[in-house]
């Protein structure tokens, strides 16, 4: 990711100033982005998942126009945290609305995007819909450390690319880290995965 | 940063980094004047040693390794290279399994050619023959006036296939049409072309799933040409199993603007999404402007099938339009002026038809737009020589019906309630005929008792009189006498079968009648009613023994002859009687029980039936939702 970093900045930038042509190699390099880090959602579920991570993709990239991180001009700094909160909003949104319509009885259709929340719900051992609460809660104790887990976990950062994005140290974002993971493990309690499940 | 995150912040951290067993005595002394923080510490020491041992959050092993970099190799060491007659002198695109180079003739420099050249290491038997196929299919469609040519195919000498199409020298459709400034006719002329290579490419089985304006190529000459089947769909499965798993070419083969809502769920593709994706295309080249996407997620999109606004509503609306590789902002006055006419104009010719077809192109259900992009060339054809077009604004009816199929829990209860509701009126109605009828034979059946009981009484009496001393009868008492001897007779006998007795009162009895009855408030009130001359009948409707009851009295006044022979009768208690008098009341006391049942159960019954309809009616809207 480094190696593109100045080539990102200079996209957005030609991008802000209207240039279309910018405006699709950065939709291409946002594509390829979002697909490695669906990819890697799902690198533990069977083949015949394929079908699903191309949905999550192209919502991701569809809320990524929405958000303007494309057209703003900002840096690449930018471009990847909106990139981290397309992909949180859309697990998090479909999390929710699959929770909603088994709550509500009513026929639960298996939705695309399903088998992908459940595979991440499952492999971090984490209830997605929980974990959104509970980041918006830390948020209001440290923005800064909510953003390292946002990134590194919707966002697919590893630690020396969190420091870089953010412009902090390594050493600061592993604290950052190892903080909030643990008060993130404190919140969302052991009962965590009966709920990720769901009923049986 | 709260200052005491900060200060938990630090504690955990300096606490985490010495031996398991310092840690209490650093934390009883950094704590010492505050138990809560250090319970608040300690209690993220374990939380992080039992994290740890779960993996919780474990991101790492869902990291996937990074993709090589989108940024094209500073050099190709293809590029200047010869394949055949052809020079390499530029890459313009590549794909998952080859790159595509702008090349020129050797002889020829002007001749400009695109070529497609299999990726080295990709040369497994089964790419290979998906590459073949793909030159078939490509020669196949070449064909085609307005599909852009394959000229030539061939091997490198390192034995990797590729194959040469004709490099469309033109203008993205919708520029040309703006250079031009061609009218509303041109521009559909144009597209009827694009559509109809559309449906012959769909007729050879390929689909092109990335139809835009920059894939549609317009020549000076005005010859429309479509560019870029290399990301195409075989429908076929025996040419090529592309249909059965998207590549990782898929991702990219999605512009999203110009993508049906199937294309971004991922679900299979049919012709139907070219011929969205030209439903989009009519609208920009036509008012000017996209459709605003009409779903903005994935889940949405399965259900809502809201329309898009119309073409001449849009035309009415500024528009962000790409010129010359910028977007500018475009006024409708503009926009129309391009299309050689006015924005009122403009509107007005896209009002109608052309709105329809748009609008039938573009519906989120791929089942409900033109069935083939052969279609919808046709309905251009029939709109430009004024035919009628099949096209047709969504029903009153299918209006309605995507309104309850988005709100079938609204709607059901609406209509529960309005079927339930009239169904409740009429039964009422209904039944309060049956509740008149019922009580007017009531009423009846009591009267025909009284009446039959005195007919019974006088005839036997009679009888007994002629039996005794025949002849006598006819020196049988005046009606008037016998008419209260006969309610004498009733009153003994209380009641009627129903339950219903009739009493007679008088303050003023002869003295030979025994059993002269209480004054009870009733009758009181009634004398009184009956004396101040406000009527002849009084009725209270009271509780008997706690059941519900009418009582009715009428008065009996005194004629001329009864004071002539009360006021001189030696029996008499009272002697000063005048006409009009009120001698006492007539009562009946009718028992309501038998009413009020009759009433409760056909009401009973009423509420029970409606709440029959009302569910029933729920559960037909929910099950013809979900069936239809």
């Amino acid at each position: 990711m480094s190696g593109t970093s100045r080539d990102i900045t200079q996209l957005l930038g030609q991008v802000a100033s209207g240039d279309a042509a910018a405006e699709a190699q950065l939709l291409d390099y946002a594509y390829d982005e979002l697909r490695r880090l669906a990819g890697g959602m799902m690198r533990r579920e069977r083949p015949d998942h394929t079908l699903q991570p191309t949905a999550l993709v192209n919502e991701a990239a569809l809320r990524m126009l929405g958000s303007e991180a494309l057209a703003s001009g900002r840096d690449r700094a930018y471009f990847f945290g909106a990139m981290a909160t397309a992909m949180r909003r859309v697990l998090v949104d479909h999390a929710r609305s699959k929770n909603a319509s088994r709550r509500g009885g009513g026929a639960y259709e298996r939705q695309p995007l399903n088998a992908v929340v459940e595979s991440l719900e499952r492999d971090a051992q984490i209830d997605l819909i929980a974990l959104d609460d509970a980041l918006k809660k830390l948020e209001q104790l440290s923005d800064r450390q909510a953003q390292v887990v946002a990134l590194r976990f919707f966002g697919g950062m590893s630690v020396p690319q969190i420091a870089d994005h953010l412009d902090i140290g390594v050493s600061t974002v592993e604290k950052d880290w190892r903080l909030a993971r643990a008060w993130l493990h404190t919140q969302l309690g052991d009962g965590q995965l009966d709920h990720a499940q769901g009923p049986p | 940063m709260t200052d005491r995150w900060q200060r938990v912040g630090e504690l955990f951290e300096r606490a985490s980094e010495l031996p398991a067993d310092q840690r209490a005595p650093f934390l009883a002394v950094e704590c010492a004047d505050d138990s809560e923080l250090r319970r608040e510490v300690e209690a993220l020491l374990a939380s992080q040693a039992d994290a740890t041992k779960r993996g919780f959050m474990e991101t790492d092993r869902m990291a996937a390794p990074p993709l090589p970099s989108v940024a094209p190799p500073a050099e190709d060491p293809m590029l200047g290279q010869r394949l055949g007659n052809y020079e390499l002198k530029k890459r313009i695109g590549r794909g998952g399994m080859g790159n595509v180079y702008l090349a020129t003739r050797c002889e020829d420099y002007k001749q400009r050619v695109a070529i497609k050249l299999l990726k080295r290491g990709m040369d497994s038997e089964e790419i290979l023959r998906k590459f073949r196929n793909e030159i078939r299919v490509l020669a196949a469609l070449g064909q085609h006036p307005h599909i852009a040519r394959l000229l030539d195919a061939g091997t490198t000498d390192d034995g990797r296939p590729y194959f040469v199409m004709e490099h469309v020298e033109g203008k993205r459709i919708d520029e040309y049409c703006d250079n031009h400034r061609l009218s509303i006719r041109e521009r559909l002329a144009l597209l009827q072309k694009v559509v109809g290579a559309v449906h012959f490419a769909h007729q050879h089985t390929v689909i092109h799933r990335d139809l835009k304006p920059s894939n549609i190529l317009v020549s000076e000459s005005g010859v429309p040409k479509l560019i870029d089947f290399g990301i195409a769909k075989i429908t076929t499965p025996e040419l090529g199993d592309e249909t059965a798993t998207p590549t990782s070419t898929e991702y990219r083969a999605m512009t999203p603007d110009y993508a049906s809502p199937e294309q971004i769920r991922g679900d299979s593709l049919t012709i139907a999404t070219d011929v969205f994706s030209l439903g989009i295309v009519m609208f920009e080249l036509l008012c000017g402007q996209r459709p605003p996407r009409t779903f903005a997620s994935v889940s949405e999109s399965a259900t809502a099938a809201i329309e898009p606004p119309k073409m001449s509503v849009l035309a009415a609306r500024p528009a962000n339009v790409y010129v010359g590789g910028q977007h500018v902002e475009r006024s409708p006055a503009e926009t129309a002026s391009l299309r050689q006419t006015s924005a009122g104009g403009l509107q007005k010719q896209l009002r109608g038809d052309l709105d329809n077809m748009a609008l039938l192109a573009v519906r989120a259900e791929p089942k409900r737009r033109y069935a083939s992009a052969g279609q919808f060339a046709v309905d251009i054809e029939r709109f430009l020589e004024g035919e009628p077009v099949v096209a047709r604004p969504l029903s009153r009816r299918e209006r309605l019906w995507r309104t309850i199929k988005r709100n079938p829990l609204p709607t059901g209860v609406a209509a529960a309630l309005l079927v339930g509701t009239l169904f409740g009126l009429l039964y009422l109605s209904q039944l309060s005929q049956q509740l008149v009828r019922k009580t007017a034979l009531a009423g009846a059946t009591t009267q025909a008792d009284f009446l039959l009981g005195g007919h019974q009484y006088y005839t036997k009496v009679i009888g007994d009189v002629e039996k005794a001393s025949p002849g006598a009868a006819s020196a049988m008492k005046p009606p008037a006498t016998y008419t209260i001897e006969q309610f004498a007779y009733l009153q003994e006998n209380r009641s009627t079968k129903d339950g219903t007795q009739a009493r007679l009162l008088s303050e003023y009895p002869f003295r030979n009648r025994a059993g002269r009855p209480p004054l009870d408030a009733f009758e009181k009130t009634a004398l009184a009613h009956f004396e101040s001359g406000e009527g002849d009948s009084y009725h209270e409707f009271v509780d008997i023994d706690d059941e519900p009851s009418l009582r009715y009295g009428i008065a009996m006044r005194m004629g001329k002859k009864c004071c002539e022979c009360h006021n001189s009768h030696p029996d008499s208690i009272k002697t000063d009687w005048e006409p009009g008098q009120v001698r006492g009341v007539l009562e009946v006391i009718r028992p309501l029980e038998a009413d009020l049942h009759r009433t409760r159960s056909g009401l009973q019954q009423a509420f029970a039936w409606m709440g029959v309809v009302i569910v029933g009616v729920f559960a037909a809207v929910l099950v013809a939702v979900r069936w239809r």
